[in-house]
């Protein structure tokens, strides 16, 4: 046995793949590639590989992680490279750990994403009117957000999960940068920060989104950012 | 255009990894450097077509042409179809993204008649004209094959050239011929082709030949010209062991319908049945042989990664060696997480063995298809399935732990009455109460679950059955209600067809060159994707019907003499007339006819006429359950 993580890109066209898709994806990468994979017992035997907190589609990233188990023990750079060669364009493999059996889960550890949304703003709006709106924002301890859950629709501050935002202007092409919470407990989504920053500039301008990249995922302790390659 | 497509466009559409294009194994080759350009057109949705043996055949194929290109499109659904419109962009292909009108050949496969309004709004969506009369060389010659090809008619104004059976060897006969007519990387001058190709077997080419009516009836179908065959012969592979097979075919992103590998054992089905169609055109049984299957298994795996092989064919376990090749692969890729499966059981206890052995998985149900209530009427079609054989099968289904069974059942055959009927309910029934005991003697504290499924009946052309007409309407839903009546059971689901939609097919199955400017109006009023029940306008049939002029019933409701031409008799599928009219009246006498495969050959006439022969790889070492089951 053995198990592995690895952190690899999702950009180009396999942004559109979908979180079941890209599981099939590596799933029959792995398999093409002889990579031994293991499976789980049972009536539904399915591979053990787990990912990170999912990615919606259309959304570009630099670093997604992945872990997968093996039923035989390879080289790590020669699954590496086996892995790569299966991928369809838009999915790098950049690293690969080997990690204990008993690391906990990626959704267990990863708890931020960081994002950078590139749109564009309908009206001619100042750099320093477009900045104020960010500290203003940041000034609020309440910003709620509304999401559709089966039981209807629900309130949510995501103020305390917004740990870094900054922005720029140019023209009429905004560039946001954030650091917010993410996975399984505290969920920031990138829109609702822009959808905050939009109501900010009180009809100032619209802002639409053009482009959404993750640039990163890290595991939250304090102030300390780690890799999700690192934690174990 | 694929970039601006790719940002402007697919982040706004359900499922863009529909297309995308740029699949495992997908094949992109450099478009200069190739003579012939051929886009493959699937009249339905990405993950049905992408479902289809028969594209991931030719796809293989062509491409491995050194001069020839394949590509691929599919029925964009209807948010793409909205975009494309909105900003003026014409169809195009998935791997080059280049529009259909820069092809050489655009090939639809007519798979089923409810797709054939697709087809025409396919043609618009690439800009090309929809009548094969309004197009000229700087089109791309229209061509169509598959089952539907087999009655042309109804898209005989449409399609310049019907490639007719199957088409492995013939597609690039007609590709050569294309070939050799483009001069200087042009387009071939298309009369010249059409001239030349149609003295290839297996080309119909419908604007050589010249239709007569009377008094609305179609009378006669002639050649306008010299060189042109009275009859045209379907094609037939005679060595499935040396026909072409991929063994790299694409692996889409998205889940499609049969996302597995699909691995072909034989073709054809010589049981009998006397309304099946794919069981008369696909004659004679030809088998591949376990070596041949087992080495195309592996690079499948090799080259797919697909965690599932199919084991496809019209009857699988009638295979003669299905039992050792299932050994094989079973030992062969159980460890590494590939699953076999069977796409459909015959209802006998033998295929229920054999489907406890293969499946890993129990998250569907077992379906068999008495299609018939009574053992009067399963003579009649000629279904081989005794009650006491499906009970056998339920009873081993049952003790082997499936819980849930699916029946097929087909109501408005020829000679039904209110009897078979009631013996679908009482077979449903049976099916319950053995379940019931079975799981209880068990300690299966589940409940038993019956799906009961019934489809009207469409007769098909080349069909003992053709001559016979379809239930009106409103019997068909007079019969379907009064079944609902009698399944009213907890532990029976049933399910039914919609009948208009049943009807249509009876009417484009059967007909002529008439129904064109029906199909054209229909279009133009916004049929299309007429199989999907949401897009389904049946009001708008019935206006396009009228404004034609044309009944639909003289199609669907009409029983047909023998002595009448049928629009289809022109084709020429291998067996003969004289074989379907005397399988039609043993019919209607109830008396069955054996597969040649077991007992005494029919004389359908395929074999001797098309020069053909069964091929069946297991010979004597068939196994005694297979000859048990004989009728």
């Amino acid at each position: 046995m053995q198990r592995l993580r690895i952190e690899f890109t999702k950009e180009k066209l396999a942004k559109f793949l979908s979180h079941l898709e890209l599981l099939k994806v590596f799933e029959r990468a792995m398999r093409r590639g002889a990579i031994p994979l293991s499976f789980t017992r049972g009536f539904h035997p399915h591979p053990r590989i787990s990912f990170g907190p999912a990615l919606a589609v259309g959304i570009t990233s630099s670093r997604e992680y992945m872990d997968v188990e093996l039923k035989r023990r390879i080289p790590v750079s020669q699954f590496k490279e086996k892995l790569q060669q299966q991928l369809p364009q838009g999915i790098v493999v950049r690293k690969v750990e080997e990690i204990p059996l008993k690391a906990t889960a990626l959704m267990a550890v990863i708890n931020c994403a960081v994002y950078q949304v590139r749109g564009e703003v309908d009206k001619l709006l100042t750099e320093k009117e477009f900045e104020e709106a960010i500290k203003s924002l940041l000034a609020r301890n309440y910003i709620p957000v509304e999401r559709e859950t089966k039981k209807g629709v629900k309130r949510k501050n995501i103020r305390e999960g917004i740990y870094c935002l900054t922005g720029s202007l140019v023209n009429r092409c905004f560039n946001v940068h954030m650091k917010v919470a993410t996975g399984s407990g505290d969920n920031v989504r990138p829109e609702e920060v822009v959808h905050a920053l939009a109501q900010e500039l009180e009809g100032k301008a619209q802002l639409s989104v053009l482009s959404i990249h993750r640039e990163a995922l890290y595991v939250k302790e304090g102030d300390n950012y780690l890799s999700p390659m690192e934690v174990v | 255009m694929r970039d601006w497509v790719t940002e402007k466009i697919l982040p706004k559409v359900e499922k863009p990894t529909r297309y995308l294009g740029t699949e495992w194994n997908a094949v992109h080759k450099p478009w200069d450097d190739v003579a012939v350009k051929m886009a493959f057109a699937f009249p339905d949705v990405y993950e049905v077509g992408m479902s289809h043996l028969g594209l991931r055949i030719l796809y293989g194929l062509v491409n491995e042409q050194k001069d020839m290109l394949m590509e691929r499109v599919f029925a964009p659904w209807v948010d793409m179809e909205e975009m494309l419109r909105q900003y003026n962009l014409p169809l195009f292909t998935l791997e080059s993204y280049r529009p259909l009108s820069e092809f050489d050949v655009v090939g639809f496969t007519l798979q089923y008649e409810m797709s054939y309004t697709n087809v025409l709004n396919m043609l618009n969506l690439a800009g090309i004209p929809l009548r094969s009369i309004d197009r000229t060389s700087k089109h791309p010659l229209i061509i169509a094959g598959g089952p539907c090809a087999l009655n042309p008619e109804p898209l005989a104004d449409f399609i310049d050239i019907f490639l007719l059976g199957e088409s492995e060897e013939l597609l690039l006969e007609v590709l050569a011929v294309i070939k050799k007519n483009k001069k200087n990387g042009l387009r071939a001058d298309r009369d010249r082709v059409m001239e030349e190709v149609v003295k290839i077997p297996g080309v119909y080419v419908p604007a050589f030949y010249d239709v007569t009516y009377q008094e609305g009836k179609f009378k006669k179908i002639e050649p306008n010209r010299p060189g042109v065959p009275k009859r045209i012969k379907k094609r037939v592979v005679a060595d499935l062991d040396k026909a072409y097979f991929p063994t790299n075919p694409i692996v889409p992103f998205m889940e499609i319908v049969h996302d597995r590998i699909m691995l072909e054992v034989l073709r054809g089905c010589t049981r009998g049945c006397r309304f099946c169609q794919a069981g008369i055109i696909y004659r004679p049984v030809r088998e591949r042989s376990p070596q041949t299957l087992l080495k195309q298994a592996e690079e499948l795996v090799r080259k797919t990664g697909h965690d599932e092989i199919s084991l496809t064919s019209l009857s699988t376990t009638d295979y003669s060696c299905i039992e050792p090749l299932i050994n094989r692969l079973v030992n062969i890729y159980g460890e590494q997480g590939v699953g076999i499966s069977l796409p459909s059981l015959r209802a006998d206890a033998f295929s229920v063995g054999l489907a406890e052995e293969i499946q890993r998985v129990r998250k569907t149900g077992l379906t068999f298809a008495p299609e018939a209530g009574t053992q009067r009427l399963r003579d009649v079609i000629n279904k081989g399935v005794t009650e006491e054989a499906l009970l056998e099968a339920a009873q081993a289904a049952f003790s082997a732990g499936w819980t849930s069974i699916k029946l097929y059942f087909m109501i408005g055959l020829p000679t039904e009455t209110e009897k078979d009927l009631e013996g679908i309910a009482e077979l449903a029934r049976k099916v319950v109460e053995l379940g019931q005991k079975t799981l209880k003697e068990q300690g299966v504290r589940k409940r038993v679950k019956v799906t009961v499924s019934v489809s009207s009946f469409v007769p098909k052309p080349h069909t003992p059955l053709q001559w016979e007409p379809q239930d009106e309407i409103e019997v068909l839903k007079k019969k379907q209600s009064y079944l609902k009546s009698l399944l009213r059971d907890r532990h029976i689901t049933y399910n039914w067809h919609a009948a208009e939609v049943s009807f249509l097919e009876a009417v484009f199955a059967k007909g002529d060159r008439q129904l064109g400017k029906v199909l054209e109006a229909a279009w133009r009023k916004g049929c299309k994707f007429d199989s999907w029940t949401e897009h389904f306008r049946f009001q708008s049939w019935l206006d396009a019907f009228k404004e034609c002029n044309v009944d639909p019933g003289f199609y669907a409701h009409r029983k047909i003499k023998y002595d009448e031409v049928l629009p289809w008799d022109h084709i020429d599928v291998g067996v003969t007339k004289k074989y379907l009219i005397r399988e039609h009246q043993k019919a209607l006498r109830g008396e069955i006819t054996g597969d040649c495969r077991f007992v005494n050959c029919p004389g359908c006439g395929i074999c001797s006429r098309f020069g053909v022969a069964v091929v069946q790889k297991g010979g004597d070492t068939r196994n005694a359950a297979v000859k048990n089951r004989i009728y």
